[in-house]
């Protein structure tokens, strides 16, 4: 986090790809996150996301609890789904009630999260992530911040 | 039957209710059984069986097969007594009686779980295996309780409740009969449980001694001037005073590995994992004694000597890896060692009598964490750069070698006296990691870090994809002998044997053998699913058999993805865990091999 607020928007912030993909049937008026994918000169050219608080917040607790079961990247395991395919299956509403009351699926359980203080706090942060993750928009890997908004 | 014959009945019964330990010990002796998960109380799973060897292994093929029914991963392996079988599942945690003579099922038996045990099982619903003593198989369930079932029908002889999922206690370790006792521990690091190790009465399963691994002296059965760390007493609250207010309460130390046991000294041996939140920051201390190894009195619990390996842990490495016993000529002097391959990756030699430390080094060259172990206090010398306690909370540590999952996790290693060799199924994944605040709340993740996996070859640049390692170890010199690169992890369990041949499994789903010398490969076989169980053999009528359960899970399928996406920067270990979706799928079967 301390190397984000380093960043500075380069010249190259041109070859960024902002993104606001969207979906037609999504009630939703805005989507949950702000993603920017590009070459990052700190990290010699590679590219990197950088997203807003929200998604940044999401990406940390997911790679903190969730992807002991879920894996990396949220890409799924041997235990537990791909949540990028289940994600575009299901809204926000079905996400939250997921995540109160717990799944039971075709491969596993999941617990519920609403008694859990180290998850409860981040379910819309949660939703940004998995969010941006099954549209394609946030790419593998650990995101950096953008620059704090205003 | 008449009154004379009833004598001579009697009189044969009685050594077996004297000692199931005696009888345990005639089992191990005969190597036409496979009686104990190390093939003997030393865990070298190394057998004097034969007729396989390096000449013939080329030819080996299936013998037969059996589905255990049950996804999920698939860790431990079969258990052979005479001409039975028996056979284990992750959660529901079957067990299979199988009759050898016409792989018929004797019995099985099935027990009913709650479900709500599932989730609190950090990596996966897998089981090591199981104990046989006493003409009981014992099954130490995921929901912790401790099932000793009558080895002829199956019937429930007896339980015990270990512990209490709702708290996130759970267990997957195989127990061990020792003597008159069967000895288990319990898992559950991630979830702030206080680990123990207990010992149950073998005819009745009341409980014997228990110990935990942080607190009280009382509790964790040692004794302040006897009890020794490197040769000195650990002295009063040795514990205790390592650990800030009632830290300790919530202070990890799980027992979830295997154990081991030398009856000449009446020591069992073990380790403990890793201590409370992996955010080093909120529990300054050494945290003893988790990251420790421990030598117990077997029939009183208390501990002789006990050696921390990682001090005040910053990564996760927990130090439950098992401990093989051997006597080797260390600088010129015969020890009676204890060789254990840590997930923090170090290879320790100590003597097993009183706990001196006597080799400790990498068995991963990639490991940075640590330049090396100072031999006169036993303490790893951290890295600054590595050290995810100095860089703090919200910092990502970037390229510490060894990975979370260590360079070596549960898979135990074998070995062989006829070369003096270790072989030892390696992890070669490093990993970023940053520490962050958590609160504690009783059967929720007690985690507070955040972890990125990749293969060692993205931290220490020098081009490789490997994540995985097959090694052979001297372990009186500390030295890596040969090493052959796998490119997922070496997840199972190896077996050397007296035709020089050693085994060991892949996550692709290979039964690989390989010359025990060179490590040259021998012979390979692409089983149903990837391998995580170990290894076996025995014989039946005179021939031998080799046998593996594979059912790719546990922490090692955790990566193992199904819908992949078509970018790939930054992917690292994911992207090449992704490819393991290529090789193989669930599914647990056991696969018996022989040469026609």
């Amino acid at each position: 986090m301390r190397r984000c607020r380093k960043f500075v928007l380069l010249v190259a912030a041109a070859a960024l790809v902002a993104v606001s993909a969207g979906e037609a049937q999504e009630p939703e008026t805005a989507k949950p996150y702000t993603v920017e994918c590009g070459p990052d000169p700190e990290e010699g050219g590679a590219t990197v996301c950088r997203v807003d608080r929200g998604t940044y917040v999401g990406w940390r607790t997911f790679h903190g609890i969730c992807h002991t079961c879920h894996a990396q990247d949220a890409v799924g395991s041997t235990f537990a789904p791909d949540l990028l395919a289940r994600v575009r299956e299901i809204d926000k509403t079905a996400f939250m009630k997921a995540m109160n009351e717990g799944f039971t699926g075709q491969m596993g359980v999941m617990p519920p999260w609403k008694q859990d203080p180290n998850v409860n706090k981040y379910f819309e942060e949660l939703w940004s992530y998995v969010r941006a993750r099954a549209d394609g928009v946030l790419l593998p890997g650990r995101p950096k911040r953008l620059p704090a908004e205003p | 039957m008449n009154a004379k014959s009833f004598v001579v009945a009697l009189a044969l019964l009685v050594p077996c209710f004297a000692g199931a330990n005696e009888d345990v010990e005639k089992l191990i002796a005969d190597s036409s059984n496979w009686a104990i998960w190390g093939g003997n109380y030393a865990g070298t799973r190394y057998s004097e069986l034969a007729q396989i060897d390096k000449t013939n292994v080329n030819r080996l093929q299936v013998a037969w097969t059996f589905s255990t029914g049950v996804l999920r991963g698939h860790e431990g392996g079969p258990l052979v007594v005479g001409d039975t079988l028996y056979i284990h599942t992750p959660f529901p945690n079957k067990v299979f009686s199988i009759n050898l003579p016409d792989q018929t099922i004797n019995w099985t038996y099935a027990p009913t779980q709650d479900t709500d045990t599932i989730p609190v099982m950090c990596c996966d619903t897998v089981n090591r295996g199981l104990a046989y003593g006493d003409g009981k198989i014992f099954l130490q369930q995921a929901d912790t309780k401790l099932v000793a079932l009558n080895a002829e029908t199956g019937a429930v002889a007896w339980t015990a409740i270990n512990g209490d999922p709702a708290k996130g206690e759970t267990n997957t370790n195989a127990p061990l009969v020792v003597k008159d006792k069967v000895i288990t521990g319990i898992s559950g690091g991630e979830y702030g449980v206080r680990g123990f190790v207990v010992a149950y009465d073998i005819a009745t399963g009341r409980q014997v001694w228990k110990a935990y691994s942080v607190g009280p002296d009382q509790e964790m059965l040692v004794d302040p001037r006897r009890t020794t760390h490197l040769g000195r007493p650990i002295g009063a609250n040795s514990s205790l005073s390592t650990w800030e207010g009632e830290q300790w309460k919530l202070g990890g130390g799980t027992t979830w590995g295997w154990f081991t046991y030398d009856p000449a000294l009446n020591l069992v041996y073990y380790g403990s994992g890793n201590p409370g939140t992996w955010n080093p920051t909120v529990r300054p201390g050494d945290n003893r004694w988790s990251m420790a190894l421990f030598a117990r009195d077997a029939d009183t619990g208390m501990a002789k000597w006990v050696y921390q390996m990682t001090p005040h842990d910053e990564w996760d490495y927990d130090g439950v890896n098992e401990n093989v016993l051997v006597d080797l000529e260390v600088d010129g002097r015969m020890r009676k060692g204890l060789v254990h391959f840590d997930r923090n990756g170090f290879g320790y030699t100590l003597d097993r009598e009183n706990g001196e430390l006597l080799v400790a080094e990498k068995f991963d060259p990639a490991v940075n964490w640590a330049t090396h172990v100072d031999m006169r206090t036993g303490r790893p010398q951290v890295v600054d750069r590595y050290s995810t306690g100095k860089n703090g909370e919200d910092f990502n540590t970037e390229d510490i070698c060894p990975a979370a999952l260590g360079s070596k996790d549960q898979q135990p290693a074998a070995y062989s006296p006829r070369t003096n060799l270790f072989y030892v199924p390696t992890n070669h994944v490093c990993m970023d990691y940053e520490p962050y605040e958590v609160e504690y709340v009783a059967g929720q993740p007690y985690v507070g870090a955040v972890l990125t996996m990749f293969p060692a070859g993205q931290a220490t640049r020098d081009g490789t994809t490997n994540l995985g390692n097959f090694i052979a170890w001297d372990a009186a010199e500390g030295k890596i002998v040969w090493s052959l690169p796998e490119p997922f992890s070496v997840w199972s369990g190896a077996l050397a044997t007296a035709g020089d041949v050693v085994f060991y499994g892949t996550l692709e789903g290979y039964l690989k053998a390989v010359d025990a010398k060179t490590g040259q490969e021998l012979y390979r076989f692409k089983t149903p699913s990837g391998i995580i169980g170990n290894i076996n053999t025995w014989t039946h009528e005179g021939k031998q058999y080799i046998g593996v359960l594979s059912g790719i899970g546990g922490w090692a399928g955790i990566g193992m993805a199904a819908g992949l996406e078509g970018a790939t920067d930054g992917l690292g270990a994911v992207g090449a865990y992704r490819s393991l979706a290529r090789h193989t799928q669930l599914g647990g079967v056991l696969t018996v091999f022989a040469i026609p």
